[in-house]
């Protein structure tokens, strides 16, 4: 399995100096756990450098804008050569250092012939009506493709060609799977997302209520999928959730609720679950609701602080 | 108003940055906070980088989903100070320390004085220096 990066997804307007973008860093510490090879067709690489070039012109003019500004205010302090102090990050590199095998991919002439046929002639994965033949893309398509017949690929990529439905058949003959952002792609690689694991933290010191509410649970939580987690934020933290799940059930089938958790403070104080279905049947009928006391060590910051510092902004707008 | 954000100098402005309908404000600390100013009141959607209290929020890899009634309306990336639209039909908008992105438009070094609104973002366009549009709530938190 091959994850492809289009350029859109490793875009970032900051200058990468001595770690990767967090996105980034996750997908190749992922991928390093799991084995999963991370190309990056060169056509890729080329817009990255392009782009970090560019910031790194303006971050050397910065410096120099500064450092004219001490001169002029006459303030001592120690001048380093600027283009010492920024350069052109290695991103390669940056991906080897956390573990992750990287594979730069170049385009083969038949890559070539084949984005060029499909740009003249219009041919899929365009969206009809397209105004721009860009064939950068069709490109990427092309080895996104070549890629995942070896072995299997995500193609990472936000782009209107790349995810458009007249790829569909294309994609699922090569065996290319398509993620339109980062955490789609790790959610792909079998990542708990962090709506996943926000709910996991609500749920675990509840389980034990729910069983002896004789909801069919089994000893060991299996939780299979977490699906529409919404959350509302308090003053301190998390104050509702409210998602959709399925895990195993005590009979090894599947059971299927939607949850709705209010939170006090630090304590979960009301669960109430509805649809409530085991093995394909409606339970009971199909709803529970609960009261409970359980600690959950969701605290965020204070918004006192932020409000205050907002405020000062705002000035005399208040 | 009187501040700096993505190397723009905002004086005598009453709103800095008008995503849609939107107020986007960065405070001294360089976080951003996302001001609904459809409503009768100004409504806190994003506080200091993070979900307002009493918005409904959905986690994301890189950061969280604004959602109302159900829909998400757009995404926050606190790390890139991105935001980006998923409804409301309005090109993404990033604030970095050297310029102001959006769309694949990119601002830097203005200086932008005595109007309602500084950089307004509408769907079908952007614009410099102009009033605040009719209809839209006080900016007060």
């Amino acid at each position: 399995m091959k994850i492809i990066l289009n350029s859109d997804v490793m875009f970032t307007s900051k200058l990468i100096r001595a770690r990767l973008p967090s996105r980034l860093h996750d997908l190749a510490t992922e991928c390093a756990r799991t084995g999963v090879v991370i190309a990056i067709p060169r056509t890729t690489l080329l817009e990255v450098e392009r782009r970090q070039k560019e910031l790194v012109t303006e971050a050397i003019s910065e410096l120099e804008r500064a450092y004219n500004a001490l001169k002029e205010a006459e303030i001592s302090f120690e001048e380093k050569n600027s283009s010492e102090v920024f350069s052109v990050p290695d991103v390669v590199e940056l991906f080897k250092h956390l573990g992750v095998k990287v594979e730069i991919v170049e385009p083969t002439l038949e890559d070539y012939h084949d984005a060029h046929l499909r740009a003249c002639l219009h041919l899929n994965p365009q969206p009809p009506g397209r105004k721009s033949d860009e064939m950068r893309d069709l490109l990427i398509w092309v080895m996104a493709l070549r890629l995942a017949k070896d072995g299997g690929g995500i193609l990472l990529s936000r782009d209107e060609v790349h995810t458009h439905d007249r790829g569909n058949e294309e994609a699922d003959t090569a065996g290319l799977l398509r993620a339109n952002d980062i955490g789609e792609g790790l959610e792909l690689l079998g990542v708990e997302s962090p709506s996943g694991k926000l709910v996991r933290i609500l749920l675990d010191p509840i389980w034990q209520d729910l069983r002896n509410a004789e909801l069919p649970l089994p000893p060991t939580i299996g939780l299979r999928k977490v699906e529409n987690a919404t959350f509302v934020r308090g003053e301190r933290g998390i104050e509702s959730a409210k998602f959709d799940l399925h895990l195993g059930s005590l009979s090894g089938g599947m059971l299927k609720a939607s949850v709705d958790i209010a939170i006090q403070g630090e304590d979960i104080t009301d669960v109430t679950i509805r649809q409530i279905n085991v093995d394909g049947e409606l339970w009971r009928d199909g709803a529970l609701t609960i009261r409970t006391n359980k600690n959950v060590p969701l605290v965020a910051s204070s918004s006192e602080e932020a409000l205050a510092a907002l405020r000062e902004v705002l000035g005399e707008e208040l | 108003m009187n501040l700096k954000m993505g190397s723009h100098f905002f004086n005598n402005v009453q709103i800095p940055i008008l995503w849609g309908k939107r107020a986007i404000i960065q405070d001294k600390k360089n976080r951003l906070s996302v001001i609904d100013l459809s409503t009768p009141k100004a409504k806190l959607e994003v506080l200091a980088d993070e979900p307002a209290p009493g918005i409904t929020f959905e986690p994301s890899f890189a950061g969280f989903k604004v959602l109302r009634d159900g829909v998400p309306l757009y995404s926050y990336d606190p790390t890139e100070k991105r935001l980006e639209s998923l409804s409301l039909g309005l090109p993404d908008c990033q604030i970095s320390p050297w310029s102001i992105r959006i769309g694949s438009n990119q601002f830097s070094g203005n200086s932008i004085s005595g109007f309602g609104v500084g950089i307004a973002v509408t769907e079908n366009g952007i614009s410099v220096g102009g009033p605040i549009p009719q209809g839209l709530a006080q900016l007060a938190i």
